[in-house]
């Protein structure tokens, strides 16, 4: 029974490190959304972010905090460049996603390749060192953060103006645009910062999680977190408590594995997450959520 | 229409695409005029990866393609392939005796999935990107797992067995070829004639029946169509139901005509249902259009293999060029909206 318990606990535990980088990406595509923009290429961002870090971490010398940054800051450029796709040039914002997947994929691989002379991975290195919470668990800075951020998200878009006027902007833009409200400018503005939070949480997963760049690493998490979005209802505190629920669907395929040693059943068991977010959105859905009603769609000014 | 806005949308994704090739090439160590030379023209060194490549991504770029017009964004080509696939496989290697049973298992497989996804949208309002994304991850651990488990060859344990002979797509022989015998010692896949027959009887099924039109009129305005009696819902799950057949039959033929096995990382069957989606946007979302747009990229494929061995730059390299040109042509599909009268477009909204 004891051991049972504390196996439990394990779980428990490691579902606080698969949580962060399927929260971070949720709350920063929350705020994207609400403000009328959707990105669904949060994966290909968080793959090339999760690259970028480990080239500078272990190429470019830089530190575990600089390594985040360099992450953060190419999935801002990236979210800045799909935002001003989306408002300025009204582009399809789904397809622009696709697309930054499918490059995300390819150009990984040969950054790779062009580096380390393998297809499939970096060589790995001693993953950040955690810091002590509770009972002397030690977790990654990063789990206090990413609940730190849904906390700030939610007070940003329900208790300021500022937060009222960018969700303004996905609901009726042109109400908010006659209200005086710089639509473009706000819906930009939350498209980067999508992609900072998509581009933190690959830096996570390389330098901060795994301590290794691989192959196809983010494993779909870009799009689980788009699931977690429409899970939450669109609201940043339950988004932490869906990211936290997605991470334990993974911690607990992780111990199972890890516990059976199998790799014909780690293959069945690999399969579960993926179909529990799909079970849970089904659940979801009947709640009928509302997403913003003008997100996704070009906003024309007359 | 504007024709000359959508050529223009085409030729600029497709240099912008080579153009950022060639800037991967240089940064994999590689010349950058020579390699995109080398990755427009490899494929004369592998012409059966153009003409298989061509094949499936017609079938999976018409995957998306078709419900695309229903406003369905089908992302499950992958999984869609892999079920079709798997079922083929199962299919030919328990009644190995005509191809014809495991071509339909795998249509069947794709379809079904494909149901799914529509009837999740249609009656729980389930988005399809969601539901197509996960399905396609569980797919393709469900295959790994059975290849493992069920399939797997005594001899070499990371693939399955061998689809006996009576149950595979013949070859055209390469005496029957006349002068492309030279280019295909091994003869010629029969995939690309079945292909190619799918493509057209899509083409004239939208454009030249009353039911395509119908099809193509629910698409373009749900409102209207429903106020004349058109039943919207039932058409959705019907152009998912037709996307899922024929992403399954894409992985049914990979199977029975090429392949003949599967490999437990699936490494012979994945990418094709993502890079379909590339074919459609190129092809414009036409049944021909798509056709062609494939063959480009089965030999953009075929380039990129012979590029790994020339210059030593990875094969992943299509999938930047890819990627690039699906970018760029959302990127430029607002241009309607900023500049109605550019390139000769009408105004429409």
């Amino acid at each position: 029974m004891p051991e049972i318990l504390s196996d439990l606990t394990t779980v428990a535990v490691l579902a606080s490190a698969t949580m962060v980088p399927i929260t971070l990406a949720s709350v920063g595509e929350i705020v994207s959304e609400r403000a009328g923009v959707v990105n669904i290429g949060l994966e290909g961002i968080m793959l090339l972010s999760a690259w970028a870090s480990v080239v500078a971490f272990l190429i470019g010398g830089a530190g575990y905090l600089e390594a985040y940054m360099v992450g953060g800051l190419l999935g801002l450029l990236l979210g800045l460049l799909h935002g001003a796709i989306s408002v300025y040039l009204k582009g399809d914002q789904i397809v622009t996603g696709i697309g930054l997947n499918i490059f995300a994929a390819g150009f990984t691989v040969l950054g790779t390749y062009a580096l380390w002379g393998t297809f499939s991975n970096s060589p790995s290195f001693q993953p950040m060192p955690g810091i002590a919470v509770v009972a002397g668990v030690k977790v990654s800075p990063l789990v206090p953060l990413s609940i730190a951020a849904g906390v700030a998200a939610w007070l940003f878009l329900y208790r300021t103006v500022t937060g009222l006027r960018l969700r303004a902007c996905g609901e009726d833009p042109r109400s908010a645009e006659a209200m005086g409200v710089n639509v473009g400018l706000y819906q930009l503005a939350a498209a980067g910062f999508a992609g900072l939070m998509a581009g933190i949480a690959g830096a996570y997963l390389s330098v901060d999680y795994q301590g290794v760049f691989a192959k196809n690493m983010t494993a779909g998490r870009g799009f689980i977190a788009l699931a977690n979005v429409a899970f939450s209802g669109w609201n940043p505190l339950v988004a932490v408590a869906g990211g936290y629920l997605f991470g334990l669907f993974q911690a607990a395929a992780i111990s199972l594995n890890i516990a059976l040693q199998e790799e014909a059943a780690a293959s069945l068991i690999n399969a579960t997450p993926y179909l529990a977010t799909l079970v849970v959105v089904v659940l979801v859905a009947r709640r009928g959520f509302r997403a913003p009603r003008w997100l996704g769609r070009p906003f024309v000014k007359e | 229409m504007a024709a000359s806005r959508e050529a223009f949308l085409v030729v600029a994704s497709l240099a912008a695409g080579l153009a950022v090739g060639g800037v991967a090439l240089a940064f994999g160590g590689a010349n950058p005029v020579s390699g995109v030379y080398v990755l427009l023209t490899g494929f004369t060194y592998y012409p059966e990866i153009l003409v298989v490549s061509a094949s499936i991504l017609t079938l999976t770029g018409l995957a998306f393609a078709i419900p695309l017009r229903m406003g369905f964004f089908n992302i499950g080509g992958e999984g869609q392939l892999y079920a079709g696939a798997l079922a083929a496989l199962v299919v030919a290697l328990n009644a190995p005796y005509t191809p014809l049973p495991a071509l339909v298992a795998g249509l069947a497989a794709g379809g079904l999935l494909g149901v799914i996804v529509g009837l999740l949208r249609v009656k729980l309002n389930v988005n399809e990107v969601l539901s197509t994304i996960m399905l396609n991850w569980a797919l393709y651990w469900f295959t790994s797992y059975t290849v493992i488990t069920r399939l797997s060859d005594p001899v070499y344990p990371h693939l399955t067995r061998e689809v006996p002979e009576p149950a595979r797509i013949p070859w055209i022989p390469s005496s029957a070829l006349g002068p492309l015998s030279d280019f295909l010692p091994r003869g010629l896949p029969t995939i690309p004639l079945i292909s190619a027959a799918v493509a057209v009887a899509a083409w004239f099924f939208m454009y030249r029946t009353l039911p395509g039109l119908r099809y193509r009129f629910a698409g373009s305005n749900e409102y209207a169509a429903r106020s004349r009696g058109v039943n919207v819902d039932l058409i959705r799950i019907l152009s998912m139901a037709a996307a899922g057949c024929l992403a399954g039959l894409a992985g049914a033929l990979l199977v029975l005509g090429h392949s003949y096995r599967i490999d437990t990382g699936l490494s012979g069957l994945s990418g094709y249902g993502f890079e379909g989606i590339g074919a459609a946007l190129i092809g414009r979302n036409h049944p021909l259009g798509v056709a062609a747009a494939s063959i480009f990229f089965g030999g953009l494929y075929a380039g990129s293999e012979r590029i790994q061995v020339e210059a030593m730059v990875p094969a992943e390299l299509a999938s930047i060029v890819t990627g690039v040109i699906i970018f760029v042509v959302a990127a430029l599909s607002g241009l309607r909206y900023i500049a109605p009268r550019l390139l000769g477009a009408a105004r429409e909204v």
